[in-house]
């Protein structure tokens, strides 16, 4: 009877994680396609869904080669929760090519490449404005589009 | 029976703590409870946990840059249609769906209407037998038919079923199989560059599509490398690295990036107009490579 209840109870532990993640991914697909995806237009998206979900505090990075000849959009979209989220992009020896923070906290940069090169982006959620705020987590999206 | 009660008790109240952590909450922040070591730990444990995302180019845009070189539509370059009955083991659908992806981006660039419906349906086939759902609809299709001779709406419909796939999978925890589409959809690319590239030596520019490729097989490596416990991936992983071994003969990226904006325009310009070249050695090792992973998928 008790082994019973404990797997039982294991079981529905179990259930209960696997939906309240899918769930949190699922939201987060939504928002991205709806919120975020329109953002890119005119250019074309690549096809991939870069997003996650971080806390105050907690930054993300993502690493692609962007093709000389070719112009592109970089869109961070991030839920409203979060606050102003700033993003960072460089070369692979970390020289800055563009701060969002110094472009009034700009969401989105449109650049050509001369030349074809690896580029990182670093979004960063700002922390928390007090200690006694509830650290939320929330979704945020890295979208790259080219032109067609 | 007032244990087992009390073992129940104990197992709700973690489930329901689980559950509080999983939303978001965090007790620790902020509480009364918090001191400084604690928030070194915290901080170092999140520094750890930087999630890094490799994103790979569209197929879509290696198939508009084969089409900007000056390249011809040539369909024996393509997997035949007929071939997709072959693939059963959800790894073999995956890199093929991939796979024809790319082939349908490539004759949607070059106009081509009856083989874009033709590998539209191929891909349908494979993303159902993958039970992803919402991609590849009989209103993706119908929309595909409808805009056949817009090629702008048609290069759309085939990103969105692309992305929306990517979603679906990634939603799914099946993030490995969105791997594989992806590595087989660059896969097709460069091999359909290559074979390009072997038969027209005067295409300057495709040669150098390919030479680029080396940075984007890093990243697409570092990706499939991210699921480290998939067994479905080590094949494909394995082959990559192997074409990775003859790519490490070739130079680098540029040694200094210059960006400079228009003051007009304000648009920014990376890079320095530098170029990677392969010699015709260089070019037939890739390429042979290429062909034997690409023919290891699609047989």
């Amino acid at each position: 009877m008790r082994k019973t209840v404990l797997k039982h109870s294991l079981a529905l532990l179990m259930m209960a994680v696997i939906f309240s993640v899918n769930t949190a991914s699922a939201q987060c697909k939504n928002f991205t396609m709806k919120k975020c995806m329109p953002g890119l237009a005119p250019f074309l998206h690549n096809g991939q869904l870069n997003s996650t979900t971080l806390s105050p505090g907690e930054s993300a990075e993502m690493q692609m080669t962007f093709y000389s000849g070719q112009e592109y959009r970089l869109l961070i979209c991030g839920q409203e929760v979060l606050g102003n989220i700033a993003f960072k992009v460089t070369d692979l020896d970390k020289k800055s090519l563009f701060d969002s923070r110094e472009h009034e906290n700009a969401s989105s940069w449109d650049f050509k490449m001369a030349s074809t090169q690896q580029i990182v982006i670093e979004v960063i959620v700002p922390n928390q404005k007090s200690a006694n705020d509830i650290a939320q987590s929330a979704c945020v999206s890295m979208l790259v589009g080219y032109k067609k | 029976m007032i244990k087992t009660a009390s073992t129940t008790k104990l197992i709700l109240g973690l489930a329901i703590t689980a559950l509080l952590a999983s939303c978001g909450g965090d007790s620790s922040e902020g509480g009364s409870n918090s001191n400084p070591q604690d928030s070194a730990a915290q901080s170092e444990m999140t520094k750890k946990a930087k999630k890094v995302f490799y994103a790979i180019p569209s197929p879509v845009e290696m198939a508009n840059m084969i089409k900007q070189s000056g390249a011809n539509y040539n369909k024996d370059l393509l997997n035949p249609k007929e071939n997709v009955s072959k693939y059963t083991t959800n790894t073999s659908m995956a890199l093929n769906l991939g796979i024809y992806g790319a082939d349908l981006s490539y004759t949607s660039i070059f106009d081509q209407t009856q083989p874009s419906m033709q590998y539209m349906g191929c891909s349908k086939k494979l993303a159902d037998a993958l039970g992803i759902t919402g991609a590849f609809t009989p209103e993706t299709v119908d929309r595909l038919e409808k805009n056949v001779n817009n090629k702008d709406s048609l290069l759309q419909i085939v990103s969105d079923a692309y992305l929306t796939t990517d979603a679906y999978l990634k939603e799914n925890e099946r993030a490995s199989t969105s791997a594989l589409i992806i590595a087989g959809g660059w896969i097709e690319g460069l091999y359909i560059a290559t074979k390009i590239a072997s038969k027209d030596a005067k295409n300057g520019e495709i040669s150098t599509r390919i030479a680029e490729q080396k940075s984007v097989l890093e990243n697409l490596i570092s990706l499939i490398e991210s699921y480290p416990n998939d067994p479905s991936l080590a094949d494909v992983l394995n082959q990559l690295k192997s074409l990775n071994e003859v790519y490490n003969g070739i130079g680098g990226e540029p040694t200094k990036t210059e960006a400079s904006t228009d003051d007009k325009t304000k648009t920014t310009t990376i890079g320095n107009n530098s170029t990677t070249s392969l010699t015709p050695e260089q070019l037939a090792t890739i390429s042979a490579k290429v062909d034997a992973i690409r023919t290891s998928i699609i047989k």
